[in-house]
This record gives structure tokens, C-alpha cells and sequence, in this order.
């Protein structure tokens, strides 16, 4: 058990103000995304849950709460504020709250670079499918196919998550390691959906 | 001096423990400073009892200089040396030289990777100049406040870079402003709306300024103003529509006008007013001179206009679509779209704002005034003012990014992201023994580095000779409240801190910031001048008051003579509250205080009675 350093009272892991004398604490980095938000880790989540504890803790740790404060408590202030934000970030994509989870129980991500190709043949399949009705879609510049597109992706996505969600209640390696690369070649297709849309914008 | 200040029964008299501060709106054709007085937001105005200050600053032949409306009537004699619209040059570099060359008649040369004008007092960077607009607004607040400024926060468009926010700051300090906190305008504008209309829910922030465009998506609730989304376009705004009008009245005049830089100006400032009649009237027209001398009376209705300046409008909407995707949101779902700018006065922008978003905008707020409203409550709370709940996250306008292999950006932080927000990179070394390694950071969200725009270039030394490939370089890049961004840089496999070399592409450094600080102080006796002339009219604002307020009261305490007195002190104080001398001030004021000291005795003493009626003396003296 750690104490503060302004007034020596004993402090529980993780917290942000001395609940005995307020002083902001130094932050500490090796405090996970869920702790830092006060959110028992776990892949079911609340939205409207998650944006509760942001907005109470920002209340509390924003760097505009600290504008008269010395600058090593500014400099703290800024350090919980921005992990604050990426808690929000990851914890609030379930997607990247998965990957997260996957990284803390399992020690690597099976994301990324570790990737790898797709080898399912029904999966590639339909990514081949999915691609070639884009394509089509920018070529022509056809925006109610587009939307359609993102909306069937959308769908999709809804699926992941609950498919993801059962999976974690006994979490397996290969399983969930599957189910992550899944989606994410879905998000990717959806990016680039935008990416799309936007260079229309631009010409 | 002192006897004037007795207090009615209930009114304190001790000192304000509130500090001074404010909110400043660094406009690009205007500029505006606000307070909260008693909790209530306000524009502060000059003695004329204008508060919009026109961001123009002519540098004259004999040194000295004026800002504001007497530099905006000069503009169309000097054009050279009158800069007007200089946010536009804010944070730009040798390469925006092309494109903005033609666009303002000013001479623009760059030097030491800035933008700089060149006028008869030499070359002048674009944050000097908005240094000198940020001065008169300090002066202004000062005195309008009586004493020294604690700090202030300064709006920038959402869409700023970091660039243009860092020349911003640097601005403030130049001109001795601490600056509490830069915020987006559009932010601005929700929190002035939203706490005086008690909006909630989702709103969309449609600011068109003198020169730039923004477009924020917020999501409003007790006191949380949290940004969902911000696009916008940095050379995008009311100028336009007026260079719009000036080029169809340049041509139409061609035959009897040739074309020379102050005939430009003449020009560009009769569309402005043209512009602006239009607002109200169907048909209007403006008055020129043409250069043979001879008058003109030019006539516009506003269907023309309106067909001249569709295209200028139309352009805002490619960022509308853009934050309503990054922020999925559908037009259907916002509760009320907000316009904020003098350029939403035209009537055809707020029908295709209207029609763009299906909805009818509001205006309730001044659109002149909402952003430094909107500041002064953001620069009270950060004061510790109140004991409020207001908070506002923001995010990053433009992605950050880093060049890599063949001229292309990586991205690292996407836009939209809430700030602050930090993001660790991890580097390593392509050849054996390398010990030094250099980044180039970039903002935008082009793919290719050439159509971003560059940030800084930085240099790590002193890393460990190892083998290609074995070092880990991990760069912290880190952005603030403020939108502005750090970078730190660490060698993880040993722990050797590499050295950070930070060279900004655009800005000043901080050497040429301490030498402009020199400068300024040396012409700091003519602020100390102009501090202590605004502190004598403060005071003897205050003795006239407080005469006031004790003849309004009193006045049949005084007789014939005795009032004669103290009415030709009073008009003494008049005159020289007119004036600009701070001996006149300050004897005048000491005059009335003498003339009044029987006024003061008498009401001293009939308070006293009062007080004591029904009491016995043995009363008081128990006490």
C-alpha cells in the first residue's frame, strides 16, 4: 500500500487524489485502462457506463482543473487526462477493448504485424467479394451503394461483438485470436469505405 | 480619498478577490475581448464604446503605429504598410508564399523559414502583428478592469495546426499575456450558448470567421461540452466572399480604373460594406472614387450578389459531411446548428445552412460576440473563479503523422482524437553503429508529406552504438489541452535518453521570442505610460461614482455655495476623464475629494445619528 506524499495517509492502488487531504497523486503508468477508470476488467461493458466514469474523472483530473496549480501537478494532471482519453479510446471500440483484454491474459497481441494472412477459405472469400462490390461501387461513384456497403458491415459488426462477448465468457486462445482477425479485416473494409468517401471530397 | 469609499450598510467594501481575467477573440477582420462581471459574460468596449476592434495594424514612417479602426481607414493610402487579415499568415511558411502573395496586397519575403511583411518600419512577422492587436485588448481590459491582467484564454479556429496555435501563444507573449488556455472557437461559441440557453443534447457549431471556416459536432450536458468532431477550412471565410465581389467590380471597372494596390483596397473594402447592406436590403450601393478623382455610385442587388458568393458557401459543406462522418452522426440527429461569425449574417448562407442541415440555425447570441463570451466564462473557471462544473474536451483538428520511406505520411495520432492524448512509436537504427536518426512530423491528412504540413524536424543523437537494427527508439509524442504537441524521446534497450533536437518549420524560437521581448521592453515606457493612464481614469471613474451616488442621495446637505463647489470640482473631473493626462486626472479627482470632504462629514454624521437613534450612549461604549 502506497501513502501520500503531501499528507502520509495510505492510499488504495490506483487512485488519483488522497481521499484524506485531495492532493493529486503522480501517475501510474503501469495502471491498467480498466483501474484507471475504476471498471472491473471483463469484455461486457456499458457504454453509457464507461462515458459516466470518463466525465467523473475528467471533472476531477482534466488539465483545466490544474490551470493555477504548480507544474509538476499540471505535468500529472496531463498524464491522467491523456490516459483517461485512451482508456475511453480502447475501452470504448470493442474491438480494441478485445485485443486489450487478449494482450493482458494471454502476454502478445493477435493483431498486427503477428497477423498473418487470412487462411479460412470462407472468410477470404467473402473479404474477395466484399472488395471487388467496392471497387465497383468507387468506380461508378455510386454513394447509395457505398452506404449500403458500410450499413452491411455494420450489421456485421453488431454480430462480432456479441460472438466475441459468448467467447470471452470462457476465453481459448485460438478462438478469440480467430475472432479478432476477423474483425479486424471488417474494419479495415470500413476504413476504407471512408477512405473512399473522403477522397471524393477532396477532388 | 478614502472618506468618499463609506460603505452603505450591507456593501462590503473589501477588495475583489476575483482575478482578472479574460477572454480574447483573435479575429481575422475583428478582434474582441470579454469578462464576467457578477457571473454574467461581457464584451468590454474602448471609450468610444466600441468593443469590435478591427484586427488591422499600420506601421507609419515616423515609427509609431495605431491598430484598429484609424489603421482600417489608413488602409486604402498606405496599403503596404497597414496589415489587415494577418491571421491568415499566422504559422505559414515560405511555401504558403505562392499562394498567398496574390492574395494580400501586402509585400510578403521569407526569412529563417517564416513569412514575414515587409513594411516602412522593416520586416514584421505575422505574430508581431497580431502581438500589437493582442496589446491594445490587454490595455483595453486593464483599464476597463483597473489593474493587471492574471491571464486570459485566446480562441483559435478549431482547425488551427499546431503551427498556427504556437504562433498564436507566441503572440500572447509578446504581448504579455499569460495565456490560460487556448480554445476553439466553436467550443467557444457552444459554451456561451449553452450555458445561457441551457441547450443539451448534440449541436453543430457553424462558425464562418473573416478568414476561416470551422465546423465542430458537440454533445452538450451539465456543464460538459464534450467535442465529437471538428472539420473545418483554415482559408476559408467572409474575406472570400468579399474578394468574390471585389473581382466582378475590379472587372466591371477595369476601363476607367487601372488597377493599383490602393485602388484594390478602395475596392475590396466598398464589397465589404456592399456586402454587408445586402444583409438587409434587397438592392444597395456604394460610393467609390475612382483614381481620376471623379465619384461613383455603384449598385448592386442581391440575387447578383448572392450568384457571385453560392460558390464561396458551397465550399463549407465538403468539412460539414466530413465531421458528421467522423463523428457518425446524421444531420437528423443534431438538435440545433448554431452559426457563429459576422459572415453568417448573409442571408443566403443561413438558407443553405438551413437546407444542408434541415433545420432552421440560430443566431440568438450575437454571432459577433459568442466567441469571446464564450471565453471569458472558460478563462473565469479556469481562474478558480467558481466552483463550477464546466468542462470541455476537445480534440485534435488534424491527424499527426511521420514521414517514412518515399515521401510518405504515417499517421499516429488520427484526427478527432480527444485531447490530450499521447502515443508512444517505436523506432530502431538501419545501420551498424548508427548514433543518430532524424524525424520529420507532419499535419494533415494527405497521404503524401509534400501536401501536409511539416511541423518540425527533429534530431536524436547520442544513441548507443549497436548493431542495424538492435536499438529501440521510443518517441513520446504528446499533445496537450492546449492542441499543442511535445515529442520526448528515450533508447528503451539501455535507457540512454537521446537527445531531442527540436527545429519548428515555422514559428519563432525561443531566442527570437526573448529578443522580441527586448525589444518590447525597451517600448516598455509607453505601456508603462499607458498602464498608469488607464489606472488615474479608473480612479477617477470611480470618485464620480461615488460623488454621484452621494449627491443622488444627499445633495440637501450641501448649501448654495458649498454645492457650487463641488459641481465645478465634478465638472473639472469630466473634462479631464475627456482627456488623456494623468496629472489632470489625478488633480481632478483629488479636487472633488476636497470639495466633497463636507458632503462626507455631514453624511458621516447623519448616519451616525441614524445608527444611534433609540440607543443611549452606555450602550455603545459596553461594547
Amino acid at each position: 500500500m502506497s501513502s501520500c506524499p503531501s499528507c502520509r495517509a495510505s492510499l488504495l492502488p490506483g487512485a488519483a487524489t488522497c481521499p484524506h487531504c485531495g492532493a493529486l497523486q503522480p501517475f501510474d503508468p503501469a495502471l491498467s485502462l480498466f483501474a484507471v477508470l475504476g471498471l472491473a476488467a471483463g469484455f461486457s461493458l456499458d457504454p453509457a457506463e464507461l462515458r459516466k466514469r470518463v466525465l467523473e474523472r475528467q471533472q476531477l483530473l482534466h488539465p483545466d482543473r490544474f490551470a493555477q496549480a504548480d507544474s509538476a501537478q499540471q505535468r500529472q494532471s496531463l498524464e491522467w487526462s491523456t490516459r483517461i482519453n485512451e482508456a475511453q479510446a480502447v475501452l470504448g471500440d470493442p474491438l480494441r477493448r478485445a485485443d486489450y483484454l487478449f494482450l493482458q491474459r494471454f502476454g502478445h497481441s493477435a493483431l498486427g504485424e503477428e497477423m498473418g494472412s487470412l487462411r479460412d477459405p470462407e472468410l477470404l472469400l467473402r473479404e474477395m467479394e466484399r472488395r471487388e462490390a467496392l471497387e465497383d461501387a468507387v468506380a461508378i461513384r455510386d454513394q447509395a451503394q457505398l452506404d449500403r456497403l458500410r450499413a452491411e458491415a455494420n450489421t456485421e459488426e453488431q454480430e462480432l461483438t456479441e460472438r466475441m462477448a459468448a467467447a470471452f465468457a470462457a476465453p481459448q486462445e485460438a478462438q478469440i485470436a480467430r475472432l479478432l482477425q476477423e474483425w479486424q479485416y471488417l474494419r479495415k473494409f470500413l476504413a476504407e469505405i471512408d477512405a473512399n468517401e473522403e477522397r471524393w471530397d477532396y477532388a | 480619498m478614502a472618506l468618499l469609499q463609506i460603505a452603505e450598510p450591507g456593501q462590503s467594501t473589501a477588495p475583489h478577490e476575483h482575478r482578472l481575467v479574460v477572454g480574447i477573440d483573435l479575429g481575422t477582420t475583428h478582434s474582441l475581448v470579454a469578462t464576467l462581471r457578477s457571473g454574467v459574460p461581457e464584451v468590454l468596449r474602448d471609450e468610444q464604446d466600441r468593443y469590435l476592434l478591427p484586427s488591422v495594424v499600420q506601421y507609419r514612417a515616423d515609427g509609431s503605429l495605431s491598430v484598429g479602426e484609424e489603421a482600417r481607414a489608413s488602409a486604402a493610402q498606405d496599403p503596404h504598410n497597414t496589415i489587415a487579415s494577418v491571421k491568415r499568415l499566422m504559422g505559414r511558411g515560405p511555401e504558403d508564399l505562392q499562394t498567398l502573395a496574390g492574395e494580400l496586397p501586402y509585400r510578403l519575403a521569407a526569412s529563417d523559414g517564416m513569412l514575414r511583411l515587409q513594411t516602412v518600419q522593416g520586416e514584421k512577422s505575422p505574430v508581431e502583428v497580431s502581438a500589437e492587436i493582442l496589446k491594445v485588448l490587454r490595455e483595453r481590459a486593464e483599464a476597463s478592469l483597473g489593474g493587471k491582467l492574471m491571464g486570459a484564454v485566446i480562441t483559435v479556429p478549431a482547425y488551427f495546426d499546431d503551427a498556427q496555435r504556437q504562433a498564436t501563444k507566441d503572440a500572447a507573449r509578446l504581448a504579455d499575456i499569460k495565456v490560460l488556455r487556448l480554445l476553439a472557437e466553436p467550443t467557444a461559441a457552444a459554451v456561451a450558448y449553452g450555458l445561457d440557453k441551457g441547450a443539451e443534447g448534440l449541436y453543430a457549431i457553424y462558425d464562418l470567421g473573416g478568414g476561416t471556416f470551422d465546423l465542430s459536432l458537440l454533445r452538450l450536458q451539465k456543464g460538459v461540452f464534450e467535442v465529437l468532431a471538428t472539420a473545418g477550412d483554415a482559408a476559408l471565410g467572409g474575406d472570400d466572399m468579399d474578394r468574390c465581389i471585389a473581382e466582378q467590380m475590379l472587372a466591371q471597372l477595369a476601363d476607367r480604373a487601372p488597377s493599383s494596390p490602393s485602388w484594390q483596397r478602395q475596392v475590396l473594402l466598398a464589397a465589404r460594406v456592399i456586402k454587408e447592406r445586402l444583409s438587409d436590403a434587397e438592392e444597395a450601393s456604394v460610393e467609390l472614387q475612382l483614381p481620376d478623382g471623379a465619384k461613383l455610385d455603384w449598385h448592386l442587388r442581391r440575387d447578383e450578389l448572392e450568384s457571385w458568393i453560392a460558390p464561396v458557401i458551397q465550399r463549407s459543406f465538403a468539412p460539414c459531411r466530413r465531421a458528421l462522418r467522423d463523428a457518425k452522426v446524421r444531420p437528423e440527429q443534431i438538435q440545433g446548428v448554431v452559426l457563429v461569425g459576422g459572415a453568417t449574417r448573409v442571408p443566403l448562407l443561413r438558407r443553405m445552412v438551413h437546407e444542408f442541415f434541415g433545420q432552421e440555425p440560430l443566431a440568438d447570441i450575437d454571432p459577433d460576440q459568442v466567441v469571446a463570451l464564450g471565453a471569458a466564462i472558460q478563462a473565469d473557471a479556469l481562474a478558480g473563479n467558481q466552483q463550477g462544473d464546466l468542462l470541455l474536451m476537445d480534440v485534435l483538428p488534424l491527424s499527426l503523422g511521420l514521414e517514412t520511406m518515399g515521401g510518405l505520411v504515417e499517421k499516429i495520432i488520427p484526427r478527432n482524437t480527444p485531447i490530450p492524448v499521447a502515443k508512444a512509436q517505436e523506432f530502431t537504427t538501419f545501420k551498424d553503429g548508427q548514433s543518430a536518426m532524424s524525424i520529420h512530423v507532419l499535419q494533415g491528412e494527405r497521404d503524401q508529406v509534400v501536401d501536409n504540413r511539416s511541423l518540425a524536424r527533429f534530431t536524436l543523437r547520442g544513441i548507443p552504438p549497436m548493431v542495424a537494427g538492435a536499438a529501440r527508439i521510443r518517441v513520446t509524442f504528446q499533445v496537450d489541452a492546449d492542441g499543442l504537441l511535445a515529442v520526448s524521446a528515450e533508447e528503451t534497450s539501455t535507457g540512454v535518453r537521446a537527445e531531442v533536437q527540436v527545429k519548428p518549420s515555422y514559428g519563432l524560437d525561443d531566442a527570437e521570442i526573448t529578443r522580441m521581448l527586448r525589444e518590447a521592453l525597451e517600448h516598455g515606457k509607453e505601456d508603462v505610460e499607458a498602464r498608469r493612464l488607464a489606472e488615474a481614469r479608473v480612479e477617477a471613474e470611480r470618485v464620480r461614482e461615488a460623488l454621484d451616488a452621494a449627491l443622488a442621495k444627499d445633495a440637501a446637505l450641501l448649501d448654495a455655495p458649498e454645492r457650487a463647489g463641488v459641481d465645478a470640482a465634478r465638472a473639472r473631473l469630466l473634462q479631464a476623464l475627456a482627456g488623456n493626462s494623468v496629472e489632470a486626472l489625478k488633480g481632478a479627482a483629488e479636487a472633488v475629494e476636497k470639495a466633497a470632504e463636507v458632503l462626507v462629514e455631514r453624511r458621516m454624521n447623519q448616519a451616525v445619528r441614524t445608527a444611534m437613534a433609540g440607543h443611549s450612549i452606555d450602550e455603545w461604549s459596553d461594547k
